[in-house]
């Protein structure tokens, strides 16, 4: 029945794509006229296509090859629901899912060219899913058991990571496909850039949840004690961010100075193009990457998807860009429309940089058939710099008119030059980069008469995020020890003893747990780590503990046992930490705010 | 020469250089961080860098627990194979004749890893061990 339900709405889905599409290129069949039919159907056929996918897996049908490969009779109830997209093609159906309901919810069905594209994009990805990736596939042999999901999937982080991921996907698709359409004018409507500017800064909030939402799950279910590695997949996701980040500004500029509108276009087209880049290397398995999610032989297909959207949107780039015929004179080089263009060109420097370390390791791997990958220090060194800059722009934000004449400000710029020769390194400079940032913008956002307090707010969590990462990363302790029954070990200042071990059956898998005391100058603490082991899967787990005081995390994963009384136990500081999730709330607010506000 | 075009000359020289410039800092800073990723047979004779990555099968029945916390055991691509000591917690995803990916580096012989890594894809194996099967 799932098979039928399922395969019968990919189907259809297909043809009502192409076809509307066919007949809207062909123009003499008029079949534009029930766009608004045919979008809601198209909204029906994939959400019924999902939905069987989904019940499907609540009642366990092993008859279909996904479900086996993904599911378990014992799994806990929400984990059936979300297990759907812990894998590749059930992924994939719930971003054609978001897709279809983003793109289509508010047809308004006049706009030709906008349909156009909102079909193809809607015809290519189902034929994708269909032919390569198709969720509804039979299992061949008959079955009473599944394989299980991956435990490490088992976890609320997995239930709300991709979902909005994908809605912030998706969301960049109708960007797409809404600058596409109006790229046939001649020029970009105001209109269209205060359309842009309301889809980028929804698409902008929910990727940055979706990404802060990701480390989260990193930090607290995979055991691994930090939020960001530089890790292949990581960085095509930021990339995704980045672009976002400039087409935010970009249409915020654009309002007022129309020499925008050519990065508008560029990188509405841009972060969509990323987007398929991303899905082609992430799903290829080219990376060499801990977050894998791949099968050879689909990777071919991504990659025609994405060139065949690249050639499709440099084309239409060059064909709608209009280029000023002589610069106009510059009167003030300190100008908020140069800032903002000093912001894409830096951001653009990051793209190239995040970008080039993770292509470069595929290029080289290319030329010596060696596999390899950059290290963090390739990261840490070249962002750095351009961070700061970045800060100090957004510091003189509200400096503009001041500095016109830079004489009256010249003693103040002395006392921030030898500030910056007393902090000496790297480290130095981007502590007092924020720092400064952070007062600039705090006294900024508590002037009463405060125009663009949304945006100082904005930046002002943006140095307050860095502030975490730059402390967390000077002062984070991390050790590995065997600890013995009732003897205190020394972690750094710690006392860490094993109290208690103690075994026991849970709903579908084996427990471990341990009771530890930790004992520091804040005083002492208990912790209940655990183990876990699932028997249908053959598979450890370790559930990491944290003691979360305001200012610092206290890390704890168990390891393995030594003796009845003996355990390995890793232990991570982790200060400041807070400051990152805080900061990643107040940015959530500020641009609600902002999306509120018409002038923000 | 005109005086537009001038302009227009000096803007792309600056924009040539600059852009030369970054991309020789590019691929500098980028050649200097890298670090390579072998199976035991590749291991090369002379190591361009110290810290490399170590990818392989846990070789069956060569797991050892000292009671110090030492853990030993050996990587192995089906030719060669290579001995291996990390201190730290396993990854949960490790066991015998399964794929691994160790960063460390090589000391008389002996790999030590800072870091034993695990894959969480949804088939439960790094896909580069998948080849060796």
């Amino acid at each position: 029945m799932h098979y039928f339900l399922g395969n019968f709405s990919l189907i259809l889905t297909m043809l009502i794509s192409m076809a509307a599409l066919g007949s809207n290129l062909l123009k003499n069949v008029q079949i534009s006229k029930y766009s608004a039919y045919l979008n809601v159907a198209l909204i029906l056929l994939v959400s019924c296509a999902y939905l069987t996918l989904t019940h499907a897996y609540l009642v366990s049908e092993f008859a279909l090859l996904n479900v086996f490969a993904n599911s378990s009779l014992n799994k806990p109830l929400i984990y059936k629901f979300t297990g759907v997209w812990g894998n590749h093609e059930g992924s994939l159906l719930l971003f054609l899912w978001f897709m279809t309901l983003i793109l289509f919810s508010k047809a308004d069905g006049k706009d030709k060219y906008y349909l156009n594209y909102a079909w193809l994009v809607m015809a290519i990805f189902s034929c994708y899913i269909f032919f390569t990736s198709n969720p509804f596939w039979l299992n061949p042999h008959y079955v009473k058991e599944g394989q299980g999901l991956n435990p490490v999937l088992q976890d609320i982080g997995l239930a709300i990571h991709p979902p909005i991921l994908y809605i912030a996907y998706a969301l960049i698709t109708k960007i797409f496909c809404v600058v596409m359409a109006f790229s046939y004018q001649k020029n970009l409507e105001n209109i269209a850039i205060s359309l842009i500017k309301k889809l980028s800064f929804i698409a902008f909030m929910i990727l940055s949840c979706a990404i802060v939402l990701g480390s989260w799950w990193a930090y607290r279910e995979l055991g691994w004690g930090g939020y960001w590695f530089w890790d292949p997949v990581e960085n095509l996701a930021l990339l995704i961010w980045l672009a976002l980040l400039m087409l935010l500004h970009s249409a915020l500029a654009a309002r007022y100075d129309k020499k925008f509108n050519n990065w508008l276009l560029a990188l509405s087209l841009a972060s969509f193009i990323l987007l398929l880049l991303s899905f082609f290397l992430v799903r290829s398995g080219i990376l060499l990457s801990v977050h894998s999610f791949s099968e050879a032989g689909r990777g071919i297909w991504l990659l025609a998807i994405f060139s065949f959207f690249a050639v499709l949107a440099l084309n239409r780039y060059f064909a709608s860009a209009t280029w000023p015929e002589q610069p106009a004179k510059q009167t003030n080089l300190v100008s908020l429309s140069n800032l903002l263009r000093l912001n894409n060109y830096l951001v653009f420097c990051l793209v190239i940089i995040v970008l080039w370390g993770t292509l470069y390791p595929i290029i080289m791997q290319f030329f010596t058939q060696q596999k390899n990958f950059v290290t963090i220090a390739y990261f840490n060194k070249l962002t750095a710099p351009i961070l700061n800059i970045m800060f100090l722009s957004m510091c003189i934000l509200p400096y503009l008119k001041q500095l016109k004449n830079l004489k009256e400000l010249r003693y103040k710029l002395a006392v921030l030059f030898l500030l910056y020769i007393l902090a000496g390194s790297l480290f130095g400079f981007l502590l007092l980069s924020a720092l400064l940032l952070i007062v600039v913008t705090l006294y900024e956002v508590s002037k009463k008469s405060a125009k663009n307090y949304v945006m100082h707010l904005a930046h002002f969590s943006v140095a307050l995020f860095f502030l975490g990462i730059i402390l967390n990363q000077n002062y984070r302790y991390e050790a590995e020890k065997v600890v013995t029954l009732a003897e205190p070990t020394d972690f750094n200042g710690f006392a860490v003893t094993l109290q208690n071990l103690e075994e026991t059956i849970a709903q579908n898998y084996l427990l471990l747990r341990a009771q530890i005391e930790v004992s520091g100058k804040s005083g002492k603490f208990y912790l209940q780590p655990e183990r876990r082991y699932y028997q249908v899967s053959e598979i450890f787990t370790k559930e990491a503990v944290i003691k979360r005081h305001y200012h610092s995390d206290i890390y704890i994963v168990l390891g393995e046992i030594y003796a009845k009384n003996k355990i390995k136990v890793r232990f991570i500081y982790n200060p400041y930490v807070n400051l990152l999730w805080l900061a990643a709330l107040l940015m959530f607010i500020a641009m609600l705010v902002g999306l509120k506000r018409k002038d923000a | 020469m005109h005086p537009q075009v001038k302009n227009r000359l000096k803007n792309i020289i600056i924009f040539a250089l600059s852009a030369i410039g970054a991309i020789g800092l590019l691929l500098k800073i980028s050649s200097s961080n890298i670090a390579y990723y072998y199976t035991p047979s590749e291991i090369p004779a002379e190591l361009k860098n110290d810290q490399f990555r170590l990818g392989g099968l846990v070789q069956a029945d060569t797991l050892k627990f000292n009671e110090s916390g030492l853990i030993q055991f050996k990587i192995t691509d089906g030719s060669a194979s290579q001995q291996v000591h990390y201190y730290g917690v396993l990854p949960d995803i490790f066991r015998e004749g399964q794929g691994v990916v160790a960063i460390g580096k090589l000391e008389k012989n002996i790999f030590l890893a800072d870091k034993i890594l695990a894959k969480h894809d949804e088939n439960y194996r790094p896909p580069a061990t998948k080849k060796l099967k």
